[in-house]
């Protein structure tokens, strides 16, 4: 027969109920655990603030005062005007730092990290909010409206940016005609330079054969001189009879002008005595000469002449042909 | 007294006295010419000398002449002056190839008449010239018929010859024969023998067209002896070329350069110098067919005088 006298089964009861105290002090651990994290704990009080709009809150979201958490957000509601209310659970331990003028603000951490709240720490002699006081909220910019502004900013430099691009592509614009024209102009001055070398090369001839011919000129000079001596000689003597004769020359010149003037001084004092008869003489003679057309055709009107002049003619054509 | 007057010396002085007194008291009775003021005399006189300048070849002098004529006429209401240096100006520019100045002169003087009026048929004649000019020969051959319709006078033979010539133009040849043979007919008086000549002329062409040629030779034959007692140059050398055309549609080109020939004499000589040239470019074509037949080619001194008169190199 087999007895209950085995030896592993002695204490079975103080075994098993220590087990089951360290598998109940294992879940209170952990419980007590969950909760401190979740500072189930820790004594809070609530502030409350509003926004215009929800999106980027959610329930639960961080709270944090330097970058510590010391909350989060209790919960999120529509008021009457369609604004979001928003509570939060602050622990009591911060509540000495979090002020009247401090302000709440909705930031991420980092340019992708959590949206979370920050909370803004009070100045020094400012009041202590209290359970269910009202917080201030600070409208900070999303990323979309900072990049709408940045945008906004840096459109103007891009079509800036883009117009001078365009002035600079433009194929008949300064600075390509310019481009155009430097490049000729150094393609040009490979020819000049080319141009250059070879009159320097026919220069260097050139000059040798122009000291010859400079030599040679003056030596013809030289001889022409030489040559042109008698002339002058022969001027000299020319000159020598001018001289003689050129006082006897200008006696009789100056004798011909005296008879000029006077000629000249009885031709003004003829004119001068003639001249106020000339209208008159004019007159004299229109006034004859109507006397004759007068004459004449009083004449023109006396018989037997009258019939032998004749009738002027309206009609007189200039002759016409058939056949022109 | 009896005995004086029966003395035959002192009848003969009484009746030569007597005579004088009568011729003397004839001449006064006769009626006085019309009076014209002075400034209607000066038009007359300045259309006068236009129209004695044109007839020496001074053109500009004609028309300076004629518009003053016209000014001072305008001047004094007188509208018949006033149509005489229109129709006069309108003939030298027509003589001088401005047709567009033509046009608006005789264009101003037909609003001035009406066809009851004397000058109307000068008026339509010369429009008639003027329109044939500009190539209307329809507008042309309707003046032509005005003027010749207004005319009853001598020169109406001179207006049916243009009407005639219109209508030969226009290739209506039977209307035009029938036209230049009314007109010959008309053409009699000793003062239209220019006119005449023109008849003959024109018939020689018509007939010459109808390839009547016996009958055409006839009529530049009459024309050309006209022409020859009259001294008219031009008129001379027309004929001679309507000859020339002649020989030519009767296969003897020699004879046509004969004529030919004879005309560039005339024309040279006469001062028609633009007819010369022409003349000579017809010999010219005669010489240069008759080389292509095998003929001898034109003479070159008879070349480079055709040459240079039409001033080709």
């Amino acid at each position: 027969m087999i007895t209950e006298e085995d030896r592993r089964f002695k204490h079975l009861e103080k075994k098993i109920g220590f087990f089951v105290a360290i598998a109940i002090a294992g879940f209170l651990a952990v419980i007590v655990f969950i909760g401190m994290d979740n500072d189930l704990f820790t004594p809070k009080y609530r502030l409350k603030f509003t926004v215009e709009k929800g999106t980027g809150f959610s329930r639960g979201m961080p709270v944090k005062l330097s970058g510590f958490r010391i909350g989060r957000i209790n919960s999120i509601s529509l008021n009457e005007m369609a604004r979001v209310d928003i509570e939060i659970q602050v622990g009591k331990a911060y509540q000495k730092w979090i002020k009247k003028d401090s302000v709440v603000k909705l930031v991420k951490e980092g340019l992708v990290g959590d949206s979370i709240i920050e909370v803004s720490v009070g100045t020094h002699n400012a009041e202590v909010l209290k359970d269910g006081a009202v917080i201030t909220f600070e409208k900070t910019k999303g990323l979309e409206e900072v990049a709408n502004d940045l945008a906004d900013q840096v459109k103007p430099v891009l079509i800036e940016v883009k117009d001078i691009i365009g002035y600079v592509n433009d194929p008949n614009g300064d600075i390509k005609q310019s481009m155009k024209n430097i490049r000729k102009l150094t393609a040009d001055l490979h020819s000049t330079r080319e141009k250059v070398d070879a009159l320097l090369t026919d220069s260097k001839q050139h000059v040798g054969r122009l000291t010859a011919g400079t030599e040679m000129l003056l030596k013809n000079t030289g001889d022409k001189i030489n040559a042109i001596a008698p002339v002058l000689e022969k001027v000299d003597r020319s000159m020598t009879t001018v001289e003689q004769h050129l006082p006897q020359l200008l006696e009789k010149a100056a004798t011909t002008m005296d008879h000029l003037d006077k000629t000249s001084r009885n031709l003004e004092k003829i004119s001068g005595t003639v001249a106020p008869r000339v209208p008159v003489l004019l007159n004299s003679a229109d006034g004859t000469l109507q006397g004759a057309d007068t004459v004449v055709d009083a004449l023109k009107d006396t018989w037997p002449l009258k019939n032998h002049v004749p009738v002027p003619r309206e009609r007189e054509l200039v002759p016409g042909d058939s056949n022109e | 007294m009896n005995k004086i007057l029966r003395d035959g010396r002192v009848r003969l002085l009484v009746g030569i006295i007597a005579a004088l007194l009568l011729l003397l008291a004839s001449g006064c009775a006769g009626k006085p010419p019309a009076a014209l003021s002075a400034l209607h005399m000066e038009a007359i006189r300045h259309n006068q000398r236009g129209v004695k300048a044109e007839a020496k070849g001074e053109s500009p002098q004609a028309l300076e002449e004629f518009y003053e004529s016209f000014r001072i006429n305008s001047s004094i209401e007188n509208t018949e002056g006033i149509v005489v240096a229109l129709v006069n100006s309108s003939r030298v520019y027509r003589q001088n190839g401005d047709v567009k100045s033509a046009l608006a002169m005789i264009g101003k003087a037909l609003p001035l008449i009406t066809p009851v009026d004397p000058l109307y048929s000068d008026v339509a004649f010369e429009m008639a010239h003027v329109q044939l000019l500009t190539g209307d020969c329809d507008a042309a051959s309707e003046w032509a018929s005005k003027a010749v319709t207004a005319d009853t006078g001598a020169k109406r033979g001179m207006r049916m010859n243009l009407l005639a010539r219109i209508l030969y133009l226009q290739g209506n040849r039977d209307k035009a024969e029938s036209r230049a043979k009314e007109a010959l007919s008309l053409n009699q008086e000793k003062t239209m023998l220019h006119e005449k000549a023109n008849s003959l002329r024109l018939l020689g062409d018509i007939q010459a067209a109808a390839k009547r040629n016996t009958e055409a030779a006839v009529s530049y034959d009459l024309a050309l002896a006209i022409d020859k007692a009259l001294g008219k140059s031009k008129k001379i050398a027309a004929d001679l070329c309507g000859l020339a055309l002649l020989s030519l549609a009767q296969q003897n080109p020699d004879q046509a350069v004969k004529f030919y020939q004879r005309a560039f004499t005339v024309s040279s000589n006469g001062g028609d110098e633009p007819g010369a040239a022409d003349v000579l470019s017809k010999i010219s074509r005669i010489r240069e067919k008759q080389s292509e037949k095998g003929q001898p080619k034109l003479p070159l001194a008879e070349r480079d005088t055709v040459r240079r008169t039409l001033g080709t190199p």
